[in-house]
């Protein structure tokens, strides 16, 4: 089963929507898409699932148009941000919920029994969700983690076509979000396209074949993962990938520091636009640090320690704000580096600031 | 509602719910000339709530003039239901045992708003359709009058999360079935408030008005206090008719809807 998307528009009247949003997934590929908040992540996710009718463009499952099609019967699985579990059921019975629409089981869902039904499907997906000891628990008195993973469990049971996920990994521990992308990963099996709404990029870019990032309910990049963490097509998608630890400069190399300014005599070093309306970004990984005698180098300022690896802070004299460099030690603070730039790793991004 | 204010609420309404059966008790040990003077109690109800004078009194409204008639009766019928539905309504928003404990409170609210104050407007709205039997027309005019407040009591039903909603299509579901069987089996506390309500007003102004002799509580109650005597086992009657809806609700609210007098119990 693949998924397309071509020129989907569907914008409100009230403002925000998405704009003329193309894509194409394989069976089995996962599309992450990033943005900010009210970007229409979630509008995408609607408008694929038919919750909201586009103005224009197609949506199209195996090449067979669907666009048109009522949401109960395009067969596609979505979480929504609010788990929207069913309050007067138990958990086995959410969990089961969309199975028991599948069946028919009008009787059942009125009385909200799922009995005995699927049951080894459910305890499969409840252990690894770890909430199978609140199986026969009231949905409303859940906790917000339990409740999401409730709501990722009914989904992760469902047999769909497509699997669409609004962030799915909010309110989840880390541990069970390691879960949760072994689940995803196994739904892949499933030969199934699937598309993820997410604010948390680790997780996202550990999943991800494809990413998409909007902005206003635009694109502002569609491709592979890898393609935005090494050429991001704008200062936005570069900012929006890497964060607060991206290194962004004025094109004006008399503003820098004169360590940095003294990397322009490289070989490599590319034509710079030199004006103001020009940005310099490189992530802390193009820059290479070893200790340096004490009257030479730049002082470290700060140290920046997580589980990814080590960030030291360098000093940038005040006329830019410090710059972000990995480093394979802990350097104390005070420290002299030497730093070298790798002009491989930077971008420059014209009328961008 | 704070605990306490729920009690002192309920009580009151209780107490309120008391007032017609103390009233007729009253009039039964009142003199004959008590009973049937045009200035006590009896000969106010009598005089004052019936038809007959609700239609004298709109008269002389539209004596006054067509356009006064004509603001009074939508006036009239905005301002009744707009108290009912303030009284019914005002917590009904706020989900779980609060408003089931405000529906509950507002249903015995009901029982004792004079349902008089409410027909006289609305009994012109039904002038066209008077040629129908009396019951009908009570019928026609407690529906029409509870519409509004059914709507109201149902705003959490009508406000349905859209995402439970969109579960539920993208489940399989189609949007008739999700009302039928996820809406309606979640919000039936509400849609049970408005039965309730329905079947109270129904109750003592239409099926007692045409059990006993086609007339309206208001009327025939006094009519059973005469000179010649009061009639003693049709007075019971009608007290024990009565109070049947309040007794109901009372077992209603105290066992179902989670409420006592001493407030919502809270539910593990």
């Amino acid at each position: 089963m693949s998924l397309e998307l071509a020129g989907l528009t569907c914008r409100y009247a009230a403002g925000g929507g998405i704009s003329n949003i193309s894509a194409r997934l394989a069976p089995g590929e996962i599309l992450v898409v990033l943005g900010a908040s009210g970007s229409g992540k979630t509008t995408l996710l609607r408008a694929i699932a038919g919750l909201v009718r586009p103005q224009s463009g197609r949506v199209l499952c195996d090449g067979l148009d669907v666009t048109e099609t009522p949401t109960q019967e395009r067969r596609i699985a979505l979480t929504f941000q609010n788990p929207a579990l069913i309050p007067s059921g138990d958990v086995r019975f959410n969990l089961l919920f969309a199975r028991l629409c599948e069946d028919r089981a009008w009787l059942k869902l009125f009385l909200r029994r799922a009995g005995e039904a699927h049951a080894n499907d459910v305890e499969g997906v409840a252990r690894a969700l770890a909430i199978e000891p609140l199986l026969s628990r009231s949905v409303v008195n859940l906790s917000g983690g339990e409740a999401q993973r409730v709501a990722l469990g009914r989904v992760l049971l469902q047999h769909a076509n497509v699997y669409l996920f609004d962030e799915p990994f909010t309110g989840l521990d880390p541990r069970l979000r390691t879960v949760l992308i072994e689940q995803l990963d196994q739904l892949r099996s499933r030969r199934r396209p699937m598309v993820l709404v997410s604010h948390d990029l680790d997780e996202a870019f550990a999943l991800a074949d494809q990413i998409l990032v909007l902005r206003d309910g635009v694109t502002e990049y569609y491709g592979n993962a890898a393609g935005v963490l090494d050429a991001p097509p704008n200062l936005f998608v570069a900012r929006f990938v890497y964060g607060h630890f991206l290194n962004v400069l004025p094109c004006v190399p008399d503003r820098w520091p004169p360590w940095l300014r003294a990397q322009l005599r490289g070989a490599d070093v590319p034509e710079l636009p030199r004006n103001d309306d020009a940005s310099l970004a490189f992530p802390p990984e193009a820059l290479c640090v070893s200790p340096a005698s004490a009257d030479d180098g730049v002082e470290v300022i700060k140290v920046a320690r997580s589980p990814r690896g080590v960030v030291v802070y360098l000093d940038a004299g005040g006329a830019v704000k410090p710059v972000l460099a990995s480093s394979p030690v802990l350097y104390p603070i005070g420290t002299r580096l030497t730093v070298s730039l790798n002009w491989t790793l930077t971008w420059v991004f014209r009328d961008e600031r | 509602m704070l605990r306490s204010g729920r009690v002192v609420l309920l009580a009151c309404i209780a107490g309120l719910n008391v007032v017609p059966l103390l009233l007729m008790f009253k009039l039964s040990f009142g003199s004959q000339l008590e009973i049937i003077s045009p200035n006590g109690a009896a000969g106010w109800l009598t005089q004052t709530l019936t038809a007959e004078n609700y239609q004298a009194a709109i008269a002389r409204i539209q004596d006054q003039g067509r356009l006064i008639g004509s603001l009074v009766t939508p006036l009239g019928v905005a301002l009744a239901s707009l108290s009912l539905a303030l009284s019914f309504g005002r917590h009904i928003g706020n989900a779980g045992n609060r408003a089931r404990a405000t529906i509950a409170s507002s249903a015995l609210l009901a029982r004792v708003i004079p349902p008089a104050a409410i027909c006289l407007p609305l009994l012109r709205l039904f002038e066209p359709v008077r040629s129908l039997p009396p019951a009908v027309v009570a019928g026609l005019i407690y529906v029409g009058l509870l519409l509004p407040i059914a709507v109201w009591l149902c705003m959490p039903f009508f406000r349905l999360s859209r995402q439970r909603e969109g579960a539920s299509l993208v489940s399989g579901l189609e949007p008739e079935r999700h009302v039928a069987l996820v809406a309606a089996r979640d919000h039936w506390s509400y849609l049970l408030g408005v039965l309730l309500l329905i079947a109270l007003m129904v109750w003592n102004e239409t099926f007692i008005a045409s059990l006993l002799g086609h007339r309206t509580i208001a009327e025939m109650v006094p009519s059973l206090i005469t000179h010649r005597g009061t009639q003693w086992g049709l007075l019971m009657a009608v007290a024990s008719l009565l109070s049947i809806p309040a007794v109901v609700t009372w077992i209603i609210v105290t066992s179902v809807l989670t409420l006592t007098l001493r407030g919502a119990k809270h539910v593990a």
